[in-house]
């Protein structure tokens, strides 16, 4: 009996457990897997693409050479009117959370991203650590249209070549929903993504990370071209590692040496003199003698000095081309008022509001540490007999 | 001669239940009618009349044909008694008075001999094989112990294997199983105390135990829940268990089984006590705490990291063969989220076109899983490959051309079903058996929340379980580092100071640590 009862009890609550959890059970072969979403804005309206990864079975993947996706777009009001309409259109359940590339179209962010923001940020269905990017010269439906070489969707491309890029070529930071989100949010820094084009390789369409796009908050400023984004790069917080620094050889300035960075740690300090803000940035890095196409015997210890020295004042270059460049959207991507802020908040009481025009005139100095490593064993190249 | 005692009725008897709790009358004629009713319809009865002595004596010998060691009936006792007649007489040629002491102490040449007053006992003894003599005129009769029956020879263990250790398994003989006891631990500690039980079967049971290690007030406990047993037939240490256990309504195992020797003597060892059923090759150990399920005899036997190393994945292994498929199901149904999205997409591209949920698909991938493994277990030997080929060929390569399961659910069953083998111990490997499909059932309602919530409910109910006293989550709850450090890895032997703790025990130093250890 009390067995009985102990069971019944148990029952019931289960029973009531089952109304708030609130999660069905949803079938797999019921569902539509989105890899990608893309939003716009045209004629007065959100326009919601999504890239579907279809399901296909061994043999059918390799009958048919790719695995196809299906890219559907819906027109709405909102973005979440926009997302439910594709049941209008689709015989399956879309799941969102599978789609962690988002591309913002360019039109939606000449208008602002306020409009965007609450439905990024508040979705349940929208992961954190998404893949931002915006879309430039094209729709960003356009772009996860493009048939990308290897990598069947083209949602997944983007984020594989921006994971790719940072080690081998190291030129831009990838941005993650979370990341832009907190730039938006926080004062004293403001956003920046990378941007994505469509460019034509004989008469064949691909996609081609290229530049940044830097935000005066909500509101896109401008944008940042490759050595821009590569000094942008420089001067993240965090220990950044790979990446190559091209600089002319020693001796033959039509000839060049590629280094490689294995890392780099930037830090900044905001200092008060005289009453004027100034920012002293100090980057220690070091790197590796990649390759030569020079023919000298460069690895004397002079020329090693010299190439230090030279890939040093190269990214220093790089870092005050950078943040002119912001200077003059008057956007902070580098994230120094909120370093002042930290600094002292009683100079960020003062400074804060006028921010973006006192971000524009601050005095910045760069200093660049830079060792040479390794040689990888070579001592010297092969021309020399 | 032998008499075939079919007579039926016999003359001025009665009723054979009340006769069997009479006396011997002494007179053998009498004695003779009495048995013969009692035992009546019994063919395998061998009743023989004889004379023996000058002046001849009345004799009267039975015992049940197949029992007995036929040669040392003939031998030593009938053809001492037949033919040392002189023995019966002083030296001066006058006849002992006490006959029955002259055949006991002079005649007989048997070492195991004693003498008992009623039909009770002569039946009783008959039954377990020893050879009854009665001589005319005596009150008395003399049971001579001639057990001997065709049995089992000791053979490999069958489901407890192992690569090394010992490998002699017990019979069905509760004699040689104690012989084999007590040629590994040689101490007169070792005690193995002999009950009768049964109404009817009158079975032989021993309770073994090492004084002085094992705790008294557990051997003491254990002995009045024996006594207050009453039943009428015990076949097996399972017909014992369920008097015993603490708690009837669990599908936790509240005793271990085993069919090893060695592994009895390290229960023993540890202060456990076990108890042998005659007739049943399984030792039943108690108490036992659910850890002790995951613990292989071959630990023991093999290098301490290895052993460890096997533990640990035992453990995994456990906890895999209790959960993966609810898992699985949980996460595709529910939680489509957490899977990376490669492998979804051929999730989703294998169960394209399967016509069930995958929560029906698990279910009746897993019920047909035991079904094949109780049809093999059961199969005789010479059908057993027809079935595993069917099982094989049907259930992971039909089912899924033909569209009824999904590839990946044949590989998390079959996974599944390798995890539960690993379970060193039936009654362990039968718990998870059970459990997975409570888990399946919750999954299928709630997903994670409703693992969750079976998960808690066991535990609850584990932790509220208790074997004769000891508690079965022990060591985990209550918890004891030094145990568990032996439960989850296995500890050498030169750091096992200690035996594991048990309430009562009183000789917990198994060596001292220290420079003899050093």
């Amino acid at each position: 009996m009390k067995y009985f009862k102990l069971a019944l009890v148990t029952a019931f609550l289960l029973g009531c457990s089952m109304n708030i959890i609130g999660c069905q059970a949803r079938e797999v072969d019921q569902t539509a897997i989105a890899i990608g979403t893309a939003a716009d804005w045209s004629e007065d309206s959100f326009i919601v693409t999504v890239q579907l990864a279809q399901a296909t079975t061994q043999e059918q993947s390799s009958s048919q050479a790719r695995a196809q996706s299906i890219v559907l777009s819906e027109r709405g009001q909102t973005l979440s009117e926009c997302a439910r309409r594709m049941t209008l259109i689709l015989p399956r359940l879309p799941l969102w959370f599978h789609a962690n590339t988002l591309v913002l179209g360019e039109d939606l962010a000449k208008r602002g991203i306020t409009d965007v923001i609450d439905f990024l940020s508040r979705n349940i269905n929208i992961r954190k650590n998404s893949m931002l990017v915006m879309a430039r010269g094209a729709p960003a439906a356009e772009i996860l249209k493009v048939e990308t070489p290897l990598e069947p969707h083209s949602a997944v491309a983007i984020r594989r070549i921006l994971e790719t890029q940072e080690n081998q070529t190291g030129i831009y930071v990838p941005m993650t929903l979370e990341d832009f989100l907190y730039r938006l949010a926080t004062p004293g820094i403001d956003p920046v993504l990378p941007q994505v084009k469509i460019i034509t390789n004989k008469d064949k369409k691909l996609l081609k990370v290229d530049g940044m796009a830097v935000f005066r908050g909500p509101e896109l400023a401008g944008e940042l071209n490759e050595t821009e984004s590569q000094g942008f790069r420089f001067l993240s917080p965090e220990q950044i590692r790979g990446g190559l620094i091209v600089i002319p050889a020693p001796g033959d300035d039509n000839r060049y040496v590629t280094v490689e960075l294995i890392s780099s740690q930037a830090s900044v300090k905001p200092v008060l003199e005289e009453g004027q803000l100034r920012i002293m940035v100090e980057i220690n890095a070091e790197g590796n003698f990649y390759d030569q196409t020079s023919p000298l015997p460069l690895l004397s210890l002079e020329n090693f000095n010299y190439m230090e020295e030279l890939t040093a004042r190269q990214m220093e270059q790089q870092i005050y081309q950078t943040v002119h460049k912001t200077q003059q959207y008057q956007a902070d991507i580098f994230g120094w008022g909120r370093l002042v802020n930290a600094h002292d908040p009683t100079i960020w009481a003062q400074v804060g509001k006028d921010w973006p025009e006192i971000f524009a005139q601050l005095d910045v100095t760069v200093k660049v540490n830079f060792e040479l490593r390794r040689t990888y064993l070579n001592d010297r190249s092969f021309l020399i007999k | 001669m032998r008499y075939l005692s079919s007579k039926g009725k016999s003359e001025g008897s009665s009723d054979p239940h009340e006769l069997i709790n009479q006396p011997i009358t002494g007179n053998l004629n009498t004695d003779q009618n009495n048995l013969e009713v009692i035992l009546q319809n019994c063919s395998d009865l061998v009743l023989k009349r004889f004379q023996f002595g000058n002046p001849p004596f009345e004799g009267l010998l039975l015992y049940f044909d197949g029992l007995v060691d036929r040669q040392e009936v003939e031998f030593n006792l009938l053809k001492p008694l037949m033919l040392e007649m002189d023995m019966l007489r002083n030296q001066d040629g006058t006849l002992q008075e006490d006959v029955l002491e002259s055949v006991r102490y002079r005649i007989v040449t048997m070492a195991e001999i004693k003498t008992v007053t009623d039909y009770n006992s002569i039946c009783h003894h008959i039954s377990s094989g020893d050879a009854v003599f009665l001589i005319d005129g005596i009150k008395e009769a003399l049971v001579a112990g001639t057990r001997s029956w065709e049995g089992r020879g000791v053979e490999r263990p069958e489901n407890e294997v192992v690569v090394y250790g010992p490998k002699e398994s017990f019979t069905e003989t509760v004699r040689f199983n104690t012989a084999m006891i007590r040629r590994r631990i040689k101490s007169a500690n070792l005690k193995i105390e002999g009950y009768i039980m049964g109404r009817v079967t009158k079975t032989d049971v021993v309770l073994c135990y090492i004084s002085g290690i094992a705790p008294p007030n557990l051997i003491n406990e254990i002995r009045s829940r024996l006594a207050s047993i009453d039943t009428d037939a015990v076949l097996d240490p399972e017909y014992l268990q369920e008097f015993i256990a603490d708690t009837q309504n669990t599908i936790f195992a509240q005793v271990e089984h085993t069919e090893k020797p060695d592994r009895v003597c390290g229960h023993l060892l540890e202060g456990r006590a076990a108890i042998i059923v005659d007739g049943s090759p399984t030792a039943m150990i108690l108490p036992v705490s659910f850890p002790q399920f995951w613990i292989a005899a071959e630990d023991y036997y093999t290098p301490f990291i290895p052993a460890s190393l096997y533990r640990i994945g035992r453990f995994t292994a456990f906890l895999l063969a209790l959960l993966l498929p609810s898992l699985y199901v949980a996460i595709t149904s529910y939680h489509q989220e957490m899977l990376p999205t490669a492998l979804y997409l051929t999730i989703a591209a294998a169960r394209q076109g399967v016509p069930f949920p995958i929560f029906v698909e698990a279910f009746l991938m897993e019920a047909t899983f035991e079904l094949l493994r109780e049809a093999g277990l059961r199969l005789p030997r010479a059908v057993g490959p027809a079935v595993s080929i069917v099982g094989a060929l049907i259930i992971g390569d039909a089912a899924v051309r033909a569209g009824l399961v999904s590839t990946p659910m044949v590989v998390i069953v079959a996974f599944t079903g390798i995890a539960s083998f690993v379970a060193p111990n039936y009654n362990a490997a039968l718990i998870i058996r059970i459990a997975r499909f409570g888990f399946l059932a919750a999954t299928a309602a709630l997903g994670f929340l409703g693992i969750m919530v079976v998960l808690i409910l066991m535990l609850v109910r584990m932790a509220s379980l208790s074997s004769l006293g000891m508690p079965y989550l022990s060591p985990i709850a209550p918890f004891n580092w030094t145990q568990l450090s032996d439960i989850i890895l296995r500890r050498p032997w030169k750091m096992a100071n200690q035996r594991p703790y048990m309430e009562g025990m009183e000789n917990q130093v198994r060596q001292k640590s220290g420079e003899g250890n050093a």
